[in-house]
């Protein structure tokens, strides 16, 4: 199946039954931890990538929020890439990603809910094209708490959870945050972020979903003259 | 143990060796965990928070200074409020809540994503206007319209109450308050499913435990429109 985005007018390609497909945009940090969790549970899927601001009437009457992810099967809609990330965890049982234990789970979560602290500000550094150093320290001390609370190699302990992918999106993107605002994240500051960052890019399910800073920055690029181009690196070898 | 809330310069008083809430006894949020906490017979102490004058040791149960917290007798902390209710149906397994099925669990999430919009025109239309602003009853109704069209059994879990039921409830429970406030009234042909369900729903031992008086609610709105909430209105 072609990874071109899909636009208005585009007829939706047909879905066989018993066959499970996420609706998706390539340089969505949502939609990659969806991504990460078919990818770490070795789930089958397809993708259809949606042109996110000339949208198909079908994507409206999937979702009608009108946002990726959504994992469709077999007449089943899923959407909200937290919900479908517990809902894949569930339904298939290879590599688990929920916590056994309901504490560490509630914890996870907790830590999973109060992200957003981090990526509001995150945003707005990358709209201040990195011009606003109150913005940036804004952004650092959101991620304070995130630094205190990693005492374990990953988020989820000695091996990765959920809460790790849910994170890792924005943490894929410090590179070209670096490049806008000519610093890069400081290790002294959050030596265990940076630690768990490196031990990320390692993991094979993160190096297959992952895009480096220079597609990054060539979309971000398109995204900011206002016509995103969420094809960016499909026709070249990049 | 006292229900009156605890303010700034209090102690946090010693543990009983029981699960512990802290709530806040107006606060919709709060009161979904007392649901999950009633339907489940689980046997907890409420410590009232005065959110207007928070004790200086309530931010080290929650950082974020809001209720609801769960606190089990070890010191175990989780919040807020939707973590909090589904921590306690995964840590006490009887009479539970989560459907079983993960796609019929999936929508109920999906239900309560679409939810914020009533609890959002709700808010306006009594606290954020004083009960002035006519527009966000239009869109409160608006916004219900959506649920309306998916109660398709007895409850939003089907033939049983579910998580789901109980998480929206507060909200609904807070209906005849707004009305009252507001000086509107319930557009029942509008709303026939929903009116069913929520007199099914004033049925459920839950709700019967943990419901607040439409009048202490219509009381303790107005301290608030005043300037002055009085979180211990009606004791």
């Amino acid at each position: 199946m072609s990874q071109k985005a899909l636009a208005k007018g585009s007829t939706l390609p047909p879905l066989e039954k018993g066959k499970l497909r996420l609706y998706s945009m390539r340089f969505c940090p949502y939609a990659q931890r969806t991504r990460l969790v078919l990818e770490h549970k070795n789930i089958p899927y397809e993708t259809v990538n949606v042109n996110l601001k000339e949208k198909p009437d079908w994507f409206l009457e999937k979702n009608p929020l009108g946002l990726v992810p959504i994992v469709e099967h077999d007449d089943k809609i899923v959407y909200e890439s937290a919900v479908c990330d517990d809902y894949l965890d569930e339904l298939f049982k290879t590599n688990p990603l929920t916590p056994a234990d309901v504490y560490r789970k509630a914890r996870e979560r907790i830590l999973a809910d109060g992200f957003h602290k981090v990526t509001t500000p995150f945003y707005k550094v990358l709209r201040s094209k990195g011009q606003d150093k109150e913005l940036l320290e804004e952004f650092y001390k959101a991620l304070d708490r995130y630094e205190k609370d990693l005492t374990e190699p990953f988020f989820g302990g000695n091996n990765l959870s959920m809460l790790d992918y849910h994170l890792w999106p924005w943490f894929e993107r410090l590179g070209i945050m670096a490049k806008i605002t000519g610093q890069a994240l400081p290790k002294d500051r959050f030596p265990c972020l940076s630690a768990w960052m490196d031990r990320m890019k390692q993991e094979p399910t993160v190096r297959k979903t992952m895009f480096s800073n220079e597609m990054h920055g060539a979309f971000l690029s398109s995204f900011a003259t206002g016509t995103p181009d969420y094809d960016v690196g499909l026709d070249a070898n990049l | 143990m006292s229900e009156k809330a605890y303010s700034k310069g209090s102690s946090c008083p010693s543990g009983q060796g029981k699960l512990r809430l802290y709530s806040m006894r107006f606060c919709p949020y709060s009161e979904r965990v007392r649901l999950v906490l009633a339907h489940k017979d689980i046997d907890y102490d409420t410590i009232n928070i005065n959110l207007y004058s928070k004790p200086e040791w309530y931010l080290e149960k929650n950082e974020r200074g809001a209720v609801p917290t769960v606190e089990q007798p070890d010191g175990r902390l989780v919040y807020d409020s939707v973590v909090a209710s589904e921590y306690l149906d995964d840590f006490f397994m009887q009479n539970r809540l989560t459907p079983d099925d993960p796609y019929d669990k999936a929508c109920g999430k999906l239900l309560l994503e679409k939810f914020g919009k009533v609890q959002s025109a709700q808010y306006k239309a009594g606290f954020g206007s004083k009960g002035q602003d006519k527009d966000a009853i239009q869109d409160m109704w608006v916004a219900l319209d959506f649920f309306e069209s998916q109660l398709k059994g007895d409850f939003f879990g089907g033939n049983n109450i579910k998580m789901a039921d109980l998480m929206m409830w507060p909200w609904f429970e807070r209906l005849s308050p707004t009305m009252e406030l507001t000086n509107e009234k319930f557009p029942m042909d509008r709303f026939p499913k929903l009116q069913a369900w929520v007199e099914r729903m004033h049925e459920q031992p839950a709700v019967k435990k943990a419901a607040l008086d439409p009048r202490i609610h219509v009381g303790y709105s107005r301290t608030h429109f005043d300037g002055n909430p009085d979180v211990d209105h009606g004791l």
